[in-house]
């Protein structure tokens, strides 16, 4: 394994669903340490300070350091746990799926119990379940037996996945690519840059509660206060069956995207034509995508105070929103070197021109 | 305090029309806090400020209820003078149909429904209409805007209460009695009436930005699970103040919650935690306030949320009184 | 309203109004005593006040319409497409478009009724099925000519229809209309210092108008639209949102806001004293930037006024002259009273 790959291991295996992400802050902070100033905001996003060779421009950076998981809001009397989702999940990807509860005595493990196939009647096994009708089975037998483990009511649950290198050797297989992934970028932008001059001040914000609705972006941007923001995010890859190419023109391996604009946010019309130079400059492959269901930090950041020039980098990555992602390391580390590029480039004069 | 949630909850105050409940809120709560102003929305916000205490660091606390209820408005007149109206917050048609309604100037309306087109049709507000008994339109002097409330009376079942609007009257009334209690703290405690809550938040999100607290606690009601084949849900009617975890809004500080259970573990009183699936409070729009605020919810059970018949558990509503008290009384440990 | 004409034709999807802004700080430059863009594109002029006054009324108008954005280009040259802020899927076939900065024409391509089968002719086309043609036959030739991520919007003159009421007919009238009434108001110095914001992204979230309030943190605010008017054809015993003809339409409630009642109340006393038709918004429906300006930071007393505009959010609205001009002087006189009002509680 290289760096980048133990990197990606630290990253995606630890837990941090959205208002518990206290393991994957550690991780993150540990990384930041040796090269940035460490501040906080008051939801718990985290905010790396590295000062280039000028205050300014603020330079700001977001990875959301939550990942979609599950929270127990139910112990049954017969022992099994219900819960309420953190994060959107489709009901089709759950069933069988293994899970930790984290719970204040140590963790738990578990499964979202599914029926067998024996005992399904034919038409019970076309309908999907619903997510209310699902539960968790941690081999306990009574409701006081699940209370003596330790689990309680509001306690958070990770999927579990191990990070594992997929046989062609350049794909990886990892839970919470998103937004580890984003998280990943900006710690290896401040390795890169630690002893090359850059024009800017760098704030690279791992933010907290980004799947369930921007909260640590709208709280952090608060603080940083940033001349422009780059926002580092997954992208839908559409290159699997199922998915047509009007939906998602996104595939593995031909580069990191540009999102031209999604549910919350039109990007920075100049912003974002700097990003395509820089590409072509550096010959670095680009895609374009669309979300028009989704959204990203950048929708709360882009509206802070007075206005931020904001833009939103993504690396294209299957399965999503699942136990498990697939990614192309090409993609991650030309978006990696993209992002490097443009922070070169941001300096006063050119984030000023942003605005007209 | 059975006389004061009576007052609170027959008030009338469908949001964007708070004055009343403010009003009755202005009345009761003077003489127990230092100072009073409204802001430019509306929010009654009163500051009760703290005594310094040796070995307590003094917090900038924010409490909020909102004064605001469901009702409905006036959209349209017809030629008959029946009323068209729009909801103003969730309001469930099924509660609408046979209901009385009343109006700022006191005037009352019977809401009545069309001929439906199917026996087993479900109720829609676009086919229903107010009949405030005008003879005709000439007669008529109510203006399409014009909004109103529903009209029942506070009923005293003995250990449980039922009324409209608990949502959110209980927790003004929590609230003004927690100033009458409270007699010292160390804190700067702001007790915030937001408005408009029930279209948005909108109250909390501008009274939030002006107060700047360091710990927020909204105090709001939820639902309970403790009901013939209720929504499976935690929560019971009588078995506690509630300590929301989570709701769709938000996920409460953890530190504000575990300060809360602590405090009525140390003070021997009942609670329990809530997960709520729909719904949210102002807390939501309290907690993502500028750079973020530590902000947790007290919750009151009550059945038959947003219906003109809301039901409370009279010592679930003494306890959060008792245990609002006790958090202020002494250090924030969050 | 030459300046109308020149409003509704110029090019300005959300995100791109840059065409737009032009041509209205082309109209005001010299009118007002500053004027800035921010970092979203907004457009802040300052007319200042001619009293002692300290008090700051906001008033917005945005300039972005609805329109497309270009998203994949297919190998025989057809180009793929979504709507940027809400349009009904139904109003989109066979319109006439023009696309980027070169306002390449094109057309949304729909199918000969010949070749509709009768269950296909009942169903709804969803914009993911349609596609623009240009003319071209392979994707190289399109590619030099347009671009992913460039912007079309519906091809649509302006039109004077006349008529008792003074109607016109022409794209964008949301907000054009709201932008001609502001800078008309421009033309006067009032007793309070009035800060015009021509505001972008409104369609699409009202955006704009959330960072320009958070700049210019106004004491009160006004927003100027063009409304939904489904007058035509009157569907029984019901009324219609707005009508034709009947004044300028304020604002009780909408989806983003409760009007502040003293302000809603001046109009209403201004019309009045002043012999000014005017009618209200039946109440519930749409959002506009007022439901974004009064909650930037403490809060904000606001209304809205609009001008009812037929058919808006597709190619071609309608709007009368007679109402536009009402609005103005509604306005007008409003902004002449407004430094007296009481703003306690």
């Amino acid at each position: 394994m290289d760096s980048t790959e133990k990197l990606f291991q630290n990253l995606t295996e630890a837990a941090g669903v959205p208002g518990y992400e206290g393991e994957i802050r550690a991780v993150i902070r540990r990384y930041l340490e040796p090269m940035a100033k460490i501040e906080q905001d008051k939801l718990g996003s985290i905010i790396g300070v590295k000062r280039g060779s000028s205050d300014s421009p603020r330079v700001m950076l977001a990875g959301h350091m939550d990942e979609v998981g599950f929270m127990v809001s139910l112990i049954t009397d017969d022992g099994f746990i219900r819960f309420v989702p953190l994060g959107g999940w489709w009901n089709q990807v759950m069933l069988a799926q293994r899970v930790v509860i984290k719970t204040s005595a140590g963790d738990v493990v578990g499964l979202l119990g599914a029926k067998p196939p024996h005992l399904l009647e034919e038409e019970e096994a076309k309908k999907p379940v619903e997510k209310k009708d699902m539960y968790i089975d941690i081999g306990a037998t009574s409701a006081e037996e699940v209370k003596a483990c330790g689990v309680r009511l509001g306690d958070p649950i990770i999927p579990i996945c191990p990070f594992t290198v997929l046989a062609p050797g350049k794909t990886y297989m990892a839970k919470a690519w998103d937004d580890r992934l984003g998280c990943a970028l900006f710690i290896q932008a401040l390795e890169r840059l630690k002893d090359q001059p850059h024009p800017n001040t760098i704030y690279a914000v791992g933010t907290v509660q980004e799947e369930v609705g921007l909260r640590g972006a709208k709280t952090s941007v608060y603080n940083v206060n940033p001349d422009v923001a780059i926002i580092l995010e997954v992208d839908i890859a559409g290159d699997v069956p199922g998915i047509k190419p009007e939906e998602s023109a996104i595939k593995l391996g031909k580069g990191p995207t540009l999102l031209l604009y999604d549910a919350r946010m039109i990007p920075n019309l100049r912003l974002r034509d700097l990003v395509i130079n820089t590409a072509e400059e550096n010959n670095i492959p680009l895609q374009f995508s669309a979300m028009r269901g989704g959204a990203t930090d950048g929708g709360m950041i882009h509206l802070h105070n007075e206005g931020v020039p904001t833009v939103v980098l993504g690396v294209p990555t299957r399965h999503i929103h699942s136990h498990a992602g697939i990614l192309h390391r090409s993609d991650y580390d030309h978006a990696l070197d993209l992002l490097v590029k443009l922070l070169m480039r941001l300096d006063e004069q050119t984030v000023k021109g942003l605005t007209l | 305090m059975k006389e004061l949630i009576k007052e609170l909850t027959e008030a009338y105050g469908p949001s964007g029309n708070e004055d009343a409940v403010r009003e009755t809120i202005k009345r009761h709560i003077a003489g127990h806090v230092s100072e009073m102003r409204v802001d430019a929305l509306g929010n009654l916000i009163a500051l009760k400020k703290g005594q310094p205490q040796s070995g307590i660091e003094p917090r900038k606390i924010m409490l909020a209820a909102h004064m605001d209820e469901i009702g409905v408005i006036v959209s349209q007149i017809d030629e008959k003078g029946f009323l068209r109206f729009a909801p103003v917050g969730g309001v469930n048609p099924l509660t609408l149909l046979g209901s009385r309604v009343i109006f700022a100037d006191g005037m009352i309306g019977v809401i009545g429904r069309e001929r439906p087109e199917k026996p087993d049709e479900f109720p829609k507000i676009e086919k229903m209409f107010i009949d405030v008994g005008a003879p005709d339109k000439e007669h008529l002097t109510r203006k399409v805007g014009d909004m109103a409330a529903f009209l029942r009376p506070l009923a005293d079942l003995g250990q449980r209460l039922t009324a409209k609007a608990f949502d959110d009257r209980i927790g003004c009334a929590i609230l003004v009695q927690t100033a009458q209690e409270l007699e010292t703290t160390p804190h700067d405690v702001y007790f915030v009436f937001t408005v408009q809550e029930e279209v948005g938040l909108r109250g909390a999100l501008t009274s939030a930005f002006g107060v700047e607290p360091d710990v927020a606690i909204a105090v709001d009601i939820t639902t309970t699970g403790d009901t013939p084949e209720a929504y499976p849900m935690a929560v019971s009617l009588g078995a506690g103040p509630a300590i929301k975890v989570k709701d769709r809004g938000m996920l409460a500080h953890p530190g504000v919650k575990n300060w809360m259970a602590e405090t009525a573990e140390r003070l021997g009183l009942p609670y329990q935690f809530e997960v709520l699936e729909a719904g949210t409070t102002d807390a939501m729009a309290i907690q993502t306030s500028r750079a973020g605020v530590a902000a947790g919810v007290l919750s009151i059970p009550t059945r038959y949320a947003h219906t003109p018949s809301e039901m409370v558990d009279y010592n679930d509503v003494q306890n959060a009184v008792k245990l609002l008290v006790g958090l202020l009384s002494g250090p924030v440990k969050i | 309203m030459l300046l109308l004409k020149e409003l509704s034709e110029a090019c300005g999807v959300s995100g791109n109004e840059g065409t737009v802004r032009q041509v209205i700080l082309d109209a005001i430059r010299d009118r007002v005593d500053e004027y800035r863009t921010d970092a979203l594109g907004n457009l802040i002029a300052l007319k200042k006040g001619n009293g002692k006054t300290t008090r700051k009324v906001m008033i917005a108008a945005h300039m972005d319409e609805v329109g497309l954005m270009i998203m994949h280009i297919e190998k025989e040259g057809s180009l793929r497409f979504h709507p940027v802020g809400g349009i009904d899927d139904r109003v989109l076939l066979a319109k006439k478009v023009l696309i980027g900065e070169n306002k390449v024409p094109g057309v949304i391509g729909a199918k000969p009724v010949h070749l509709l089968e009768p269950k296909a002719r009942e169903q709804v086309v969803k914009f993911k099925e349609m596609s623009i043609d240009i003319g071209v036959s392979s994707k190289e030739e399109a590619e030099r000519l347009v671009k992913v991520g460039d912007y079309a919007v519906f091809d649509v003159p302006f039109v004077e229809l006349g008529g008792a009421l003074r109607t016109v007919k022409g794209k964008a009238f949301d907000d054009r209309a709201g932008c001609a009434v502001l800078i008309e108001l421009l033309q006067d110095r009032y007793p309070v210092d009035l800060y015009a914001a021509f505001t972008v992204q409104e369609e699409v979230g009202l955006r704009g108008a959330r960072v320009a309030a958070y700049s210019i943190a106004p004491h009160l605010a006004f927003a100027l639209e063009g409304t939904i008017c489904d007058d035509l054809p009157k569907k029984g015993d019901t009324s219609p949102t707005t009508v034709l003809g009947k004044g300028p339409a304020i604002t009780i409630m909408d989806r983003s806001v409760i009007a502040d009642r003293r302000l809603v109340e001046l109009l209403i006393d201004t019309a009045e004293k002043n012999g000014i038709p005017y009618q209200f918004k039946q109440p519930a429906l749409g959002g506009t930037d007022a439901g974004a300006i009064h909650l930037s930071r403490e809060g904000v007393p606001s209304a809205v006024v609009a001008v009812p505009s037929r058919y808006i959010h597709s190619p071609t609205s309608l709007l009368s002259l007679n109402d536009l001009e009402n609005t103005v002087q509604l306005m007008r006189q409003t902004l002449a009273r407004v430094n007296d009002l009481d703003l306690t509680r």
